[in-house]
């Protein structure tokens, strides 16, 4: 490639356009070839654009315009000491993002930061390992704002802030020429370079120069003082007298520390470490001033060429460095804390200062912004210079990939590493880890089981004492009723309410009409047929009644022909001849209260809806009292109340008797004590006696007497054996658990 | 005596309506029941768990003494048919009575309205089983294993037929709980259901149940009256014995 | 609608109970009653077709028992035609009544007196308090008071301690029982009678 440009980092060949090598990103071209010596050199964080409005030249203080003109003449003459060592810097290509920075000369709008100026700079040297180039040393210098730049817009300083702070922070700085600041500042940087082109920092160093040489020196401050170890350039724009001489500046010596990175050169006095920020204190360093008058141009000139030997093309050379006035520059900066006690130098004589710093004119002192005071190099920050340039190292890997002087992590920190840390993917399990797993597991799988059921066996005992009990009835009650036994002797005593029933049914006249209410359900019918036959067949045998028969049940007009065609079926009534079916009487104790009062109106016709009250069985019989007798057969209490009650009024002398069972006859017994009903027959106790007032007939009560009393004793016996052995469990378990 | 029936009557009447508006804010004080606790809760399981209640109204017509058993359980019909509205099988009512089983109907209609579930009235869950007390019986028997009931109310007039249904109900595995006015079924319930209620324990079901002031108010007139009936009875007795009467 | 319901059942219940008291009232009384009679026969009919709907409804759902549900509904048309054919009174009918309706009643009375033993047995583990003891004693007295034994009877037994129970204890705890539901009854009809309780408050 006819126009390539080989790298001076990495050997490399570029294109002749390109500013930064493809590879490394170091620097091919300084900025002065690519701004061109015509145009301001602003190494700024507001790169300016060079159409600037007349407002605006209006607002920038006179010095500030002399120290651009003069940059701009110094940034053409740096140039052109460029161009012997180099190639023809290629134009930037659109891929160079930092490219921009570089071309300070086209129109930019925006504020390309002077710090992302030096990092492109100083990111140039990719490799570690690399000795700080000039570049570097030239960014850093770079990092210093132009006096013009205002940096209230982007750090909130306002232009009188920024002048108070100049003026308050380095009073001193205007002590210094142009010229010997310039060279101070050449010595700080160890960038020594005949015949280089111009920078921007060299015009502008130099219009500082020559603005602080026409200056009145400003008196001393609680600045430096001569006896001080500080940099010759930093006693000149402090005010210091500047009472040593100056150092050559050479290879071992003339680099500041903080430019290069190592804790001191030989032979330099390091008398306190450097700051945190590199720039040397008061008390820190080597003195300046040995490192820039007597320096003068030959070590500018040795510096620079060593620099160039190495391959290195710095910026800002340090002869043109050396000619500038860097009060004035660092006037406009902002002092930082630490120079605040810095005593001024004394003040110098014209015939030292550069010949910048000797015109007729020079730039006058103006108020520096902090920020701009901050940026002024001193004595640590040679030291930090003369570190960096003693510190090859450059960072090999991370984000900080190529640059130098980088801090080291601190002990323990996480450094950050291509790849990551391996973990084992095996799970750590203690044994307890395990116990508690198989505990969950177990406990998950119990919810899923079923839990037994408890209390089955006692079911089928239960459907088995059912079976027993019945087996037993069956058994013992079927074989007495087919064998016919009567083991069993009927109740010798008759109760009272049984023998005034069958007084009452012996009282009545013969053939007059009964009425015979048959108020039992069909349950009952074997004991209700059991217990009314006796009376009834003593009734029918002596009296020959006609019969009326009516029920407050659908069924009881069934059950009376049942009854009367079985029980009593030896007297041969017959229906409508002997008896007459007056049918279901509705309405309960409203239908008998009706009946009562008009039984007639109440059931106008019979069971089959035939004329019942003019027949012969009912003839005469219009009311309730026209009947001779009432037979209540029930197996309630209810119904017997409901017929006492209701026909209580309207019975008139008719004798009511109640034939009713075991159950409901204790309840009614109170109506016969009362005397509201004429007798009462009970159960088969009852009935017994009835049926031998009757001579034993028919005889159903002795039929069933002996099954009767035997399926009582049964009954009793085991509720007797089945409670007794309840106990028993019962006790036997509360021994258990009291056990 | 008709003078002695018309002041208690009256006197029940004029207590029936002071006692609620007396009463109106302040939780009426029920001695516990335990038969009424327990049905109550079984109550509440059985709707939560979806299960049917069966109320059995017993058999006497309305037009009888018994009736009054009958309206309390028509009462207590009323409250289950509110609280069961939400339940998946609906309470179920029979009676013994056609008169009482469309009465049942009736009731179950209204609960349904009274909480806004009229939609899910059915007339089927009130009816006529039977028109005997065995029949009755007989036919409500099944209802208990067919129709997943699990817990049953025998509030009204059963007879010894109530020895059938609990021992079906034990078979079944259903809570039964037995109240009636005939002595007789009051001693079969006794040995036979799970829970019983003695005597006129039938008619503080519907108080316990609602906790309105009413059938509150009708226990406490209840027990006004039977402390009425206990005086004369005493001083009838003294009396007697003294010769007075 | 609703109101007009209250206004008649309240105006009913006072007449009625009118008539018990004033001789004026009777009459009114009695016609009431007997409406009262014709209603209650009329809701019998309504009640069948309730019965004949649920079964019906039973087998249509082919619900468990839909069988005897059919078998049922067979047995009331059959029975309700013989009726209409033949008359209520009619010999063939009380033989369907005797063959039939009997012999299933007394069969659940005979299960009943199993039940009834069964229950007494297990009374104890199902309740096992003073009051329990004290009814099987009651129970297990008053059948060994009630039959005779063979070789005679023990008149202490039957003569004394039976009656004793039955007239006294029985009778009066049976009383007092009763006049307990009297008292409900009472308090229960005069709820309804002044309208607190509406069973009859339908659709």
């Amino acid at each position: 490639m006819e126009d390539a440009v080989v790298c001076p980092n990495c050997g490399e060949q570029n294109p002749a356009d390109m500013p930064f090598c493809q590879h490394c990103q170091w620097r091919l071209r300084t900025l002065e070839a690519e701004w061109g010596t015509d145009q301001e050199v602003r190494p700024s964080n507001a790169p300016a654009s060079p159409q600037r409005d007349k407002s605006e030249d209006a607002s920038v203080p006179d010095w500030l315009r002399a120290s651009r003109s003069q940059a701009s003449h110094d940034s053409a003459a740096f140039g052109g000491r460029l161009e012997a060592g180099r190639q023809p810097a290629a134009p930037p290509s659109d891929d160079d993002l930092l490219a921009g920075l570089a071309q300070q000369d086209q129109p930019q709008d925006e504020e390309i930061p002077d710090w992302v100026a030096r990092i492109v700079g100083m990111s140039e040297s990719g490799s570690p390992g690399q000795a700080p180039s000039s570049e570097n040393e030239s960014e850093l210098l770079e990092g210093a704002p132009p006096a013009d730049q205002a940096p209230s817009a982007e750090h909130g300083i306002g232009q009188e802030e920024s002048q108070s702070w100049a003026r308050d922070s380095l009073p001193l700085a205007t002590d210094i020429g142009p010229q010997e600041g310039a060279n101070r500042y050449a010595d700080a940087m160890g960038t020594q370079e005949s015949g280089t082109e111009k920078s921007e920092i060299n015009e502008w160093l130099r219009n500082l120069d020559a603005a602080a040489a026409a200056s009145p020196e400003p008196p001393a401050g609680p600045g430096l003082s001569a006896s001080e170890n500080v940099p010759t350039w930093v006693r000149r724009m402090t005010g210091v007298p500047d009472g040593q001489p100056q150092e050559t500046p050479g290879p071992a010596d003339p680099v500041p520390d903080w430019l290069s990175g190592s804790p001191g050169r030989s032979g330099e006095p390091v008398s306190a470490p450097p700051s945190s920020l590199g720039i040397p204190t008061r008390s820190q360093g080597r003195p300046l001033e040995a490192t820039d008058k007597a320096s003068g141009e030959a070590p500018a000139q040795s510096a620079t060429s060593a620099a160039i030997s190495r391959g290195v093309v710095p910026a800002f050379p340090l002869e043109d460095i050396q000619k500038l006035d860097v009060d004035a520059v660092f006037a406009s900066m902002q002092m930082p804390v630490w120079m605040a006690g810095v005593n001024p130098p004394e003040a110098t004589s014209v015939s030292d200062l550069p010949p910048a710093a000797q015109e007729e004119e020079p730039i006058a002192p103006a108020d520096l912004p902090s920020w701009v005071r901050a940026m002024r190099p001193v004595v640590s920050g040679v030291d930090q210079a003369a570190k960096l340039e003693a510190d090859k190292h450059l960072e090999g890997r991370g984000p900080l990939l190529g640059l130098q002087g980088v801090l080291p992590a601190l002990p323990g920190a996480a450094l950050p590493s291509g790849r990551p840390e391996s973990h084992s993917m095996k799970l750590d399990v203690s044994e307890r880890h395990r116990a508690h797993a198989r505990l969950l597991e177990s406990m998950i799988a119990a919810e899923t089981q079923p839990l037994p059921l408890q209390g089955t066996g006692q079911f089928r005992s239960h459907r088995m004492l059912r079976w027993a009990i019945s087996a037993i009835l069956v058994v013992g009650l079927g074989a007495n009723v087919l064998t016919g036994a009567r083991n069993f002797p009927l109740p010798a005593g008759v109760p009272n309410e049984s023998i005034a029933g069958i007084q009452a049914v012996e009282s009545l006249p013969p053939d007059a009409t009964v009425l015979a209410v048959f108020d039992y359900e069909p349950a009952t019918v074997g004991e209700m047929e059991a217990t009314a036959a006796s009376l009834m067949h003593h009734l029918l045998l002596l009296k020959h009644p006609r019969l009326a028969v009516i029920s407050t049940s659908p069924t009881g007009s069934a059950l009376a022909g049942r009854f009367l065609a079985g029980a009593l079926a030896d007297r041969a009534y017959m229906r409508g001849v002997h008896y007459v079916d007056l049918g279901y009487l509705p309405g309960g104790l409203a239908g008998v209260r009706s009946f009562a009062q008009n039984p007639t109106a109440a059931v106008p016709l019979g069971a089959s809806s035939e004329q019942v009250w003019d027949s012969s069985v009912l003839l005469g019989t219009r009311r309730l009292s026209d009947f001779a007798a009432i037979i209540l057969l029930t197996d309630s209490l209810e119904s017997g109340r409901v017929w006492i009650e209701q026909t209580a009024a309207t019975r008139g002398t008719s004798p009511l008797v109640m034939v009713a069972s075991a159950q409901a006859g204790p309840m009614l017994l109170p109506y016969f004590d009362s005397g509201q009903a004429d007798g009462l027959i009970a159960g088969l106790n009852g009935a017994a006696g009835a049926e031998i007032a009757n001579n034993g007939l028919p005889g159903l009560v002795r039929r069933y007497w002996d099954a009767y009393s035997l399926g009582l004793y049964l009954a009793a016996l085991l509720i007797t054996l089945g409670s007794t052995w309840h106990v028993g469990i019962g006790i036997r378990e509360r021994r258990a658990e009291t056990a | 005596m008709d003078w002695l029936g018309l002041v208690l009557a009256g006197l029940s009447a004029v207590l029936l309506v002071v006692l609620p508006r007396i009463r109106r804010g302040s939780a009426a004080k029920l001695r516990t029941i335990p038969g009424l606790t327990r049905l109550y809760r079984a109550f509440g399981l059985s709707v939560e768990d979806g299960s049917r209640l069966l109320l059995a109204l017993g058999g006497p017509s309305l037009l009888t003494r018994n009736g009054g058993s009958a309206l309390a359980g028509l009462a207590l019909l009323r409250e289950v048919s509110q609280k069961a509205s939400v339940s998946d099988r609906p309470p179920v009512a029979v009676a013994g009575d056609s008169a009482l089983a469309l009465l049942a109907q009736d009731t179950l209609h209204a609960g349904y309205r009274e909480v806004g579930a009229a939609e899910y009235y059915q007339p089927v869950t009130g009816r006529l089983v039977g028109l005997t007390a065995f029949s009755s019986t007989a036919a409500t028997m099944p209802i208990l294993d067919d129709e997943q009931v699990s817990v049953a109310a025998l509030i009204g007039h059963f007879g010894v037929e109530a020895g059938l249904l609990s021992e079906a109900a034990e078979r079944s595995n259903v809570l039964l709980t037995g109240a009636t006015g005939d002595p007789a079924g009051q001693a079969v319930l006794y040995a036979t259901a799970s829970e019983a209620l003695i005597g006129e324990e039938l008619f503080a079901a519907p108080a316990y149940f609602s906790g309105r002031p009413i059938p509150a108010a009708g226990l406490a007139v209840q027990d006004a009256l039977r402390w009425l009936v206990i005086i004369g009875l005493l001083s009838a007795v003294v009396l007697r014995v003294l010769g007075i009467l | 609608m609703r109101v007009l319901a209250i206004v008649l059942a309240v105006l009913s219940g006072f007449v009625v109970l009118a008539g018990y008291f004033v001789p004026t009232f009777t009459e009114i009384q009695i016609v009431l009653l007997n409406w009262a009679i014709i209603l209650a026969g009329a809701a019998t009919i309504v009640g069948v077709f309730n019965l004949i709907l649920v079964h019906a409804d039973r087998i249509h759902k082919r619900e468990k028992g839909g069988t005897y549900s059919g078998i049922l509904l067979i047995a009331l048309f059959a029975a309700f035609l013989l009726g209409l054919v033949l008359g209520p009174g009619h010999a063939d009918m009380r033989r369907l009544v005797n063959a039939v309706v009997v012999p299933a009643e007394t069969s659940l009375m005979a299960l009943l007196a199993v039940s009834l033993i069964y229950g007494s047995v297990r009374l104890l583990a199902r309740r096992p308090d003073l009051m329990s003891v004290v009814f099987l004693a009651t129970a297990v007295l008053m059948l060994l008071a009630s039959a005779t034994l063979p070789f005679g009877q023990a008149s202490a037994l039957n003569d004394f301690i039976r009656p004793w129970i039955q007239h006294v204890l029985a009778l009066g705890g049976a009383r007092g029982l009763l006049i307990g539901v009297a008292l409900g009854t009472l308090v229960t009809g005069l709820r309804v009678l002044v309208g607190a309780d509406r069973p009859y408050e339908g659709a």
